[in-house]
């Protein structure tokens, strides 16, 4: 048996060999040599890959080396590669559900700042906030993403008398009238058709549309105040009748898309190409987009932010610069990926973003993005260390409302502070 | 064979038919996802195969899969056949000997079992930089060698397999430790070496955690980590990342295959007389 | 049977290569984590030493530590008996009635366990949706239900499901460690016992069970002891956007699950670490109680 004694040693030497060839292929520095940009993100579109190609073209003495990972790992990702001491990225995609949390954790460097120097002056100014740590860091910046609603316009025509943008909006001054609204279409069809698919499609409109922060003072609660308003509409929607059971995003909910039953759904920009499109990739022309009640809100959006112990900082932000904040970056984002740009100075200029999209019927959403909704958007709600928790808090509370329990707003509104005290002690009511 | 008048063949044969279809039934289901575009995939459960089949493994293919592949394989390889034998050797120590300390050694590996994995991930992800291989192979295969499962497991079926009669008349013989462990005990607990190497194969293959916090260069991920490449920044490619996860089970099931046929050997032929 | 007693370093030799290995590349990292715990540290700021205050918030102050534990202990109440007893009846059927189909029927029940849990998380979310899911349109179909089931919208039948999934998965796990240990138990034993007359169910209780206790013990305390563990059944199949934290209030968050997340995504480190050295305590208390049983019955352990 002794040749499975040097079988075993014979595998041991040959890894040993292996790992220490894989490590030590880091090129030696010369002057000519490109300097490595490190991204974490989760995007392996060939469109990044062709993005990135002309950021390399236009800057030959840098290179980006991305490392995907998936969203909801890079929280954890990164935290333990600082608390371990292992590199970190230079730069970071900070995704909305986890901004408030990676934001508190105070490592990132001040882009605005020298030797970074982003000029604040040029960001679009609703972003600013959404950028910026409590602290008062800025960290980086992103791809505005905004949401408005989208609407099937075979059942709005049939149900609502009409498929036309204006009239629809006209018809929904406020969320009460569109729960009126909602009620008829209820009562019209039958009891089969639903304005929308999911209590948590209510929620992102209104939970986007509010911006009375969750936690004020550091600790101090104020779900009384900020999210009694939102279970209250979802409550309202429920007990009208008028919203289904599905959990938003999930593998049904993305059925409902293509049904005859749901007539409307909350759509980013992003949503466009990813979720409408790619749902019912036949329905080209079915669709109809307006703006909601209470107007357009801020939907998803990731930042890029730098870490303080980025090893190329300075390379970080000259790409950052040239994706985002050039006009070069803003085409590209804009004619590839269907993104807008943070850009300020492109939205006096309302060509630049002007594109009819036939699947919506012509309606030309670019322009109706960049003018009526980015340019009128409220201040949002800024991220705070808590807002994970307190969407899983919401979560536990849309549940027991979707179920169709015997709940009222007011105990809900105090179960959620209870799960948060209880997980927090430093928080009071 | 015992006998058999007790329990009538059909609803045995009933029983285990179902329990199987049960436990087959996902798997089935879960290949049958792989051979659909991703968003055909939540309109109801698909029964029969699709046609996407060569799409999806093109979109796998694209993000250089092969290599994962390789990286899965060998970290998985070297790490398990490591682990078998120490735990192998370690075994045979706590069922076949009395020395000071066993006990108190013994619970510690038992204590150890207790520990869930995310415990020590901080720790360890500091650890490996400390000793240069962070973000390395090693760092991956290194430590699932000492395996204190393994270790208990070995001792209960040392002890019950393996007859000190026969270890005594080789010490009586003359025989060195290492020969007797070598040239008899392990022969003898060939099943049970076998079923941990499947065991610790298959965990280390699965393994997530560990990798994702200890690589951060693609080059080095495993499979596990891999699939997070197939998809977009909006759009994860469900059909794609099954399909890799599905590919990624065939040398489980393979060696799996292998290794049951020598587990019946065991069965059938490797009962110990006497 | 008896061992061989040492005078010489023999056994120590043998033991030498796990413990250098073990301290070296477990160990450490473990005790770091105590230290830890006895800090407040979110993981990149100062570490501040703050004695035993989050053993002492975990203890007395935190009721969801003492509900991750309910939760955990539920799950496992139902799931392992279950998971035993399917794949002890499995192993003993394979091996005295399918002498030729064992190998694939082996193959088979052992397929749950090999199946990415990614991928099971995904497919059971799937099976178990309210409005699409095959399981509501079969017991809709069959008329067992009169409406569908919110199976991952209600605390209880998150439990289910997840006792399912878990049966599911685990039964072939067990019942090769079964198998492997049928497979020390001399023929001549079952031989003798049908010339003696005995019945299958008489060599089952009279021969299998005792001679397979010390792989019964195993099995028992490997299942506690994992099962106080569990985190990733749950966590894949409660981690879409609309799920709180161990699904519907909480009802599935086990311990390891209330640690990660306090760890991991509140940055509480120090927190996060009592959590998990609170559950080291607990599993330890179990398996000393588990070990003692087992070992007042049948014969001693090392």
């Amino acid at each position: 048996m002794k040749s499975k004694w040097l079988a075993i040693a014979l595998i041991m030497v040959t890894t040993v060999a292996i790992s220490f060839a894989g490590g030590s292929s880091e090129p030696v520095a010369t002057a000519a040599k490109p300097q490595a940009i490190h991204v974490w993100g989760w995007d392996n579109s060939d469109l990044s890959k062709k993005t990135y190609a002309a950021f390399q073209a236009a800057y030959p003495q840098y290179y980006i080396e991305t490392t995907i990972i998936q969203r909801q790992d890079m929280e954890q990702k990164l935290q333990t590669a600082l608390a371990s001491g292992a590199d970190v990225p230079d730069v970071a995609w900070i995704e909305s559900t986890y901004r408030g949390s990676l934001f508190a954790m105070d490592i990132w460097e001040d882009a605005s700042k020298p030797p970074l120097n982003i000029d604040l002056n040029n960001v679009l100014p609703y972003l600013l906030p959404l950028e910026t740590t409590a602290k008062g860091v800025y960290v980086g910046p992103e791809v505005p993403s905004i949401g408005g609603m989208a609407y099937k316009r075979a059942l709005a025509k049939q149900y609502l008398g009409t498929d036309d943008p204006q009239q629809l909006k006209a018809m929904f001054p406020t969320w009460e009238a569109f729960v009126e609204k909602g009620k008829e279409v209820l009562k019209k069809s039958g009891g089969k058709v639903y304005m929308m698919s999911s209590p948590w499609n209510t929620f992102i409109f209104k939970n986007g549309q509010t911006n009375a922060p969750y936690v004020v003072n550091d600790t101090q609660l104020n779900l009384k105040a900020a999210a009694t308003p939102i279970l209250q509409l979802i409550y309202d929607m429920k007990k009208a009748g008028i919203v289904d059971t599905y959990e938003a995003n999930s593998p049904a909910e993305n059925t409902s898309y293509t049904d005859e039953t749901h007539i409307f759904y909350p759509c980013a920009n992003w949503s466009v190409t990813f979720t409408i499109k790619r749902n019912d990739p036949n329905g080209s022309g079915r669709w109809g987009f307006i703006v909601p009640p209470d107007g357009g809100f801020p939907m998803g959006g990731t930042v890029q932010g730098i870490p303080k112990k980025a090893k190329n900082k300075i390379g970080a932000v000259t790409f950052l610069k040239y994706r985002y904040l050039s006009e070069a970056g803003a085409k590209m984002l804009r004619d590839w990926q269907g993104y807008f740009a943070p850009l300020k100075s492109l939205y006096k200029d309302d060509k630049f973003y002007d594109l009819a999209d036939p699947f919506f019927g012509g309606q030309n959403l670019q322009k109706i993005f960049a003018q009526d909704i980015l340019a009128k958007i409220k201040d949002p709600r800024r991220p705070n260390k808590y807002d994970q928790q307190v969407a899983s808090a919401f979560n536990v509370a849309i549940q027991k409302i979707n179920t169709g329990a015997d709940v009222n707003v007011a105990d809900l509104v105090t179960l959620m502070e209870t799960e948060l005290m209880q997980r927090n002690p430093e928080l009071k009511r | 064979m015992k006998n058999k008048r007790f329990l009538s063949f059909v609803p045995v044969y009933a029983f285990v038919g179902i329990v199987s279809f049960m436990a087959i039934f996902p798997f089935y289901i879960m290949m049958t996802m792989s051979t659909y575009l991703s968003e055909d995939l939540f309109t109801g459960i698909k029964l029969l195969p699709g046609n996407y089949l060569i799409e999806n493994f093109k979109t796998v293919m694209a993000v250089n899969f092969l290599r994962f592949y390789w990286n899965s394989t060998y970290v998985a390889l070297t790490n398990t056949i490591g682990a078998v034998f120490i735990s192998a050797l370690t075994g045979y120590a706590f069922a076949k000997f009395n020395f000071r300390f066993k006990k108190v050694l013994f619970y510690f590996i038992l204590g150890s079992l207790m520990i869930p994995p995310q415990l020590g991930l901080v720790g360890f992800v500091s650890e490996m930089r400390f000793f240069g291989i962070g973000n390395t192979h090693l760092a991956l295969i290194l430590p699932g060698i000492a395996n204190a499962f393994g270790v208990f497991w070995m001792t209960q079926f040392i002890s019950a397999a393996v007859p000190s009669e026969i270890l005594e008349s080789a010490v009586m013989d003359g025989c060195s430790t290492m020969r007797i462990f070598i040239q008899i005990v392990l022969p003898i607990i060939r099943s049970a070496q076998i079923t941990l190497f499947l065991l610790f194969f298959l965990w280390k293959w699965n393994d997530y955690m560990g990798p994702l916090v200890i690589i951060s260069k693609e080059a080095l991920y495993t499979i596990p980590l891999s699939i997070a490449l197939m998809g977009t920044e909006y759009r994860t490619d469900f059909a794609a990342r099954i399909l890799a996860l599905a590919i990624s089970t065939i040398p489980i099931l393979i060696i799996f295959a292998i290794g049951s046929k020598h587990l019946i050997r065991g069965l059938t032929a490797g009962s110990v007389k006497g | 049977m008896r061992n061989f007693s040492s005078k010489s370093a023999t056994p120590y030799l043998l033991i030498l290569p796990y413990f250098l290995l073990y301290f070296a590349f477990s160990l450490f990292p473990v005790l770091f984590t105590f230290v830890i715990s006895l800090t407040n540290w979110d993981g990149f700021s100062e570490m501040k030493f703050i004695g035993l205050s989050n053993y002492v918030r975990l203890f007395t102050k935190d009721p969801t530590f003492y509900q991750s534990l309910y939760n955990t202990l539920f799950v496992m109440v139902f799931s392992i008996p279950a998971q035993i007893a399917l794949g002890l009846l499995l192993a003993v059927l394979l091996k005295d009635f399918f002498l030729r189909a064992r190998n694939s029927l082996q193959l088979i029940n052992f397929l749950p366990y090999i199946t990415t849990p990614v991928a099971v998380g995904i497919l059971f979310q799937v099976l178990f949706d309210w409005k699409v899911g095959t399981v509501n349109a079969a017991l809709v179909g069959l008329h067992i239900l009169k409406e569908p089931i919110y199976w991952l919208g209600h605390a209880w039948s998150a439990r289910l499901v997840t006792i399912i999934l878990l049966v599911w998965k685990l039964f072939g796990y067990k019942m090769i460690m079964f198998l492997a240990g049928l497979s020390t138990i001399s023929e001549e034993l079952y031989d003798a016992a049908k010339i003696d007359g005995a019945n299958w169910w008489q060599s089952f209780y009279r021969i299998t069970l005792p001679m397979l206790q010390p792989i019964m013990t195993f099995v028992l305390i490997t299942s506690i002891i994992n099962g106080l563990r569990l985190f990733d059944e749950p966590q894949l199949l409660f981690m879409s956007e609309s799920q709180p934290i161990g699904g519907p209030d909480h009802a599935v968050e086990t311990v390891v699950m209330n640690f990660y997340y306090a760890a991991f995504r509140n940055f509480n480190f120090g927190y996060g670490s009592a959590i998990a050295y609170g559950l080291f305590i607990v599993i330890f208390f179990f398996s000393f109680l588990s070990m003692r049983m087992m070992n007042k019955g049948g014969e001693s352990e090392k």
